[in-house]
């Protein structure tokens, strides 16, 4: 699937850092929260926000097969799958689950990350895969 | 409160035969208007939503054009399914802070006919509920994001597809009594278990339809509504809460701010949930319409499901749901969505609803959201 390209914003570190293999993510320097998205402060304390590498593992918290795409490029794509993950470092990201069989999935599954490049060549996206 | 909707405008939702987006609003003010016993000319105040089939500057302003009136106030709203209630709102500051004294309200759209229906589909995917930077790169459909909840609810709580059923089937036989209903021919539960899969675990009648459609509602005091020849629908209260925009980042993924919305109104009105005889839910997605129970505080969390089955919010119960049949089947006019809801909540309070009528109907409750239960607008209606 052709990701589409997020803008490069605040955000702009995190995309590069996926073309890089790495999964980069801010975390407040005082109280180790993520701020997903990216704050100027922590919202939680205020602290000054640092980007870290995470080691990319997590679980699914949800998920859902797509079996209709809207999007006629997409119309080859299905099935497909949306999900949202939760980092064993903390802090939970929306995603793909990619090179995964759709009926063998559930909540509680254990992913790591990889990456898959956007139609911007210097944005690609952390996507997820069963460990 | 001192203020009423006096008027109330509503056409068959579905395909409609309007040669634009303009002309349907104008067919749903001049009934709104004729219904109030009111003239374009009293307008002080139009306001509206943003139509995706027919976007513009400011709408308001652009409907006004299209209508030749030129009311000092014209204004368009953005708030999901909740700006129902915030055209109520926002009707009633400028009705009790002296600014207008006739409110028109219309929210209409047609992504059915102005566009063909995939090209209007893939225009709400992009600027709909999806964040454009941490959702969209991943391809989610709005059902898909439906489907999120849907899924973490039945990890949860247990929740099967046969709750989902008995949403859909009670929508559509509540649509079946309206003559405005885009779907209401017999929906049967094999039918249901049939409908084509969107986005695991959500199949076709999971989902509300796409359609022409809207409604228009006439606003003033009610000192003065009280001699306009319908029986006033008397705003009672308001109440909004926003819990987050993107689901990915929500605090949580089974429950939402709709029960803060709803316990603000009842403050303000000084009632309790006990004296609603009536209740307009959101309901885009069979989910939204279990989770948005739970959440308004008519059933414990996780229990929608079960009491749903049950005929808990069904005709002749305590709480009749969807009288009109829910955007599921009465129809889901795209970014009016949710004026339907508030139409059939005025019919309620005053008596017309005919076959559809909840007897003695005293306190109407029509809610809306936006997102993906991310904002939310509740407005409560009393009888005359």
């Amino acid at each position: 699937m052709k990701h589409d390209a997020p803008r490069m914003n605040e955000a702009a570190p995190h995309w590069r850092a996926a073309k890089a293999g790495v999964l980069s993510l801010p975390r407040c320097a005082r109280c180790a929260r993520f701020a997903w998205p990216p704050r100027p402060v922590c919202g939680e304390c205020g602290g000054a926000i640092e980007w870290v590498a995470c080691r990319g593992t997590g679980k699914i918290v949800t998920y859902s097969v797509i079996r209709r795409a809207v999007d006629p490029a997409l119309k080859g794509a299905v099935p497909y799958v949306v999900a949202i993950v939760e980092l064993d470092e903390g802090g939970r990201l929306f995603t793909n689950i990619v090179d995964a069989d759709p009926e063998a999935l559930r909540a509680g599954l254990a992913v790591t990350c990889r990456f898959e490049p956007t139609l911007d060549p210097d944005a690609w996206v952390p996507v997820f895969s069963p460990c | 409160m001192s203020v009423a909707i006096a008027g109330i405008g509503e056409l068959p939702q579905g395909r409609s035969s309007a040669a634009s987006p303009m002309a349907l609003h104008q067919a749903l003010i001049e009934s709104a208007l004729a219904d109030a016993g009111l003239a374009l000319a009293d307008v002080d105040a139009i306001l509206t939503v943003s139509p995706r089939a027919d976007p513009y500057l400011i709408h308001a302003a652009a409907l006004a054009e299209y209508l030749g009136a030129s009311p000092a106030i014209t204004w368009t709203l953005e708030a999901g399914g909740a700006a129902p209630a915030a055209m109520v709102e926002v009707g009633r500051g400028l009705i009790e802070g002296g600014r207008a004294r006739t409110v028109l309200a219309v929210a209409a759209d047609m992504p059915l006919g102005a566009v063909s229906r995939n090209a209007y589909i893939k225009t709400l995917a992009d600027t709909g509920p999806i964040h454009p930077d941490y959702e969209r790169p991943f391809a989610p459909t709005v059902p898909s994001m439906f489907a999120l909840v849907a899924r973490a609810h039945m990890d949860a709580f247990g929740t099967t597809r046969e709750h989902f059923a008995a949403v859909a089937l009670q929508d559509r036989r509540m649509a079946a009594l309206h003559p405005n209903a885009h779907f209401s021919e017999s929906l049967s539960i094999e039918q249901y278990l049939g409908g084509t899969a969107i986005a695991d675990p959500l199949t076709l009648f999971d989902c509300a339809p796409v359609s022409d459609g809207g409604g228009a509602f006439v606003m003033t005091s009610l000192e003065r509504a009280a001699g306009l020849p319908r029986a006033p629908a008397r705003v009672l209260a308001t109440g909004f809460a926003t819990n987050h925009q993107h689901l990915s980042l929500a605090p949580s993924l089974v429950e939402f701010g709709a029960g803060r919305a709803l316990d603000q109104a009842l403050a303000a009105a000084r009632l309790r949930r006990d004296a609603l005889d009536v209740a307009l839910v959101y309901d885009c997605f069979t989910i939204a319409m279990l989770v948005n129970l739970e959440d308004l505080g008519f059933i414990a969390k996780g229990q929608a499901g079960p009491a749903f089955v049950a005929g808990a919010f069904a005709a002749g119960s305590p709480l009749p749901v969807n009288t009109h049949g829910g955007l599921l089947s009465h129809g889901h006019p795209a970014r009016a969505g949710g004026i339907g809801h508030l139409v059939e909540a005025v019919m309620q309070v005053r008596g017309e609803a005919g076959p559809r009528q909840v007897a003695g109907a005293g306190v109407a409750m029509a809610h809306g959201m936006g997102g993906v239960f991310a904002t939310h607008g509740v407005v409560l209606l009393g009888a005359a």
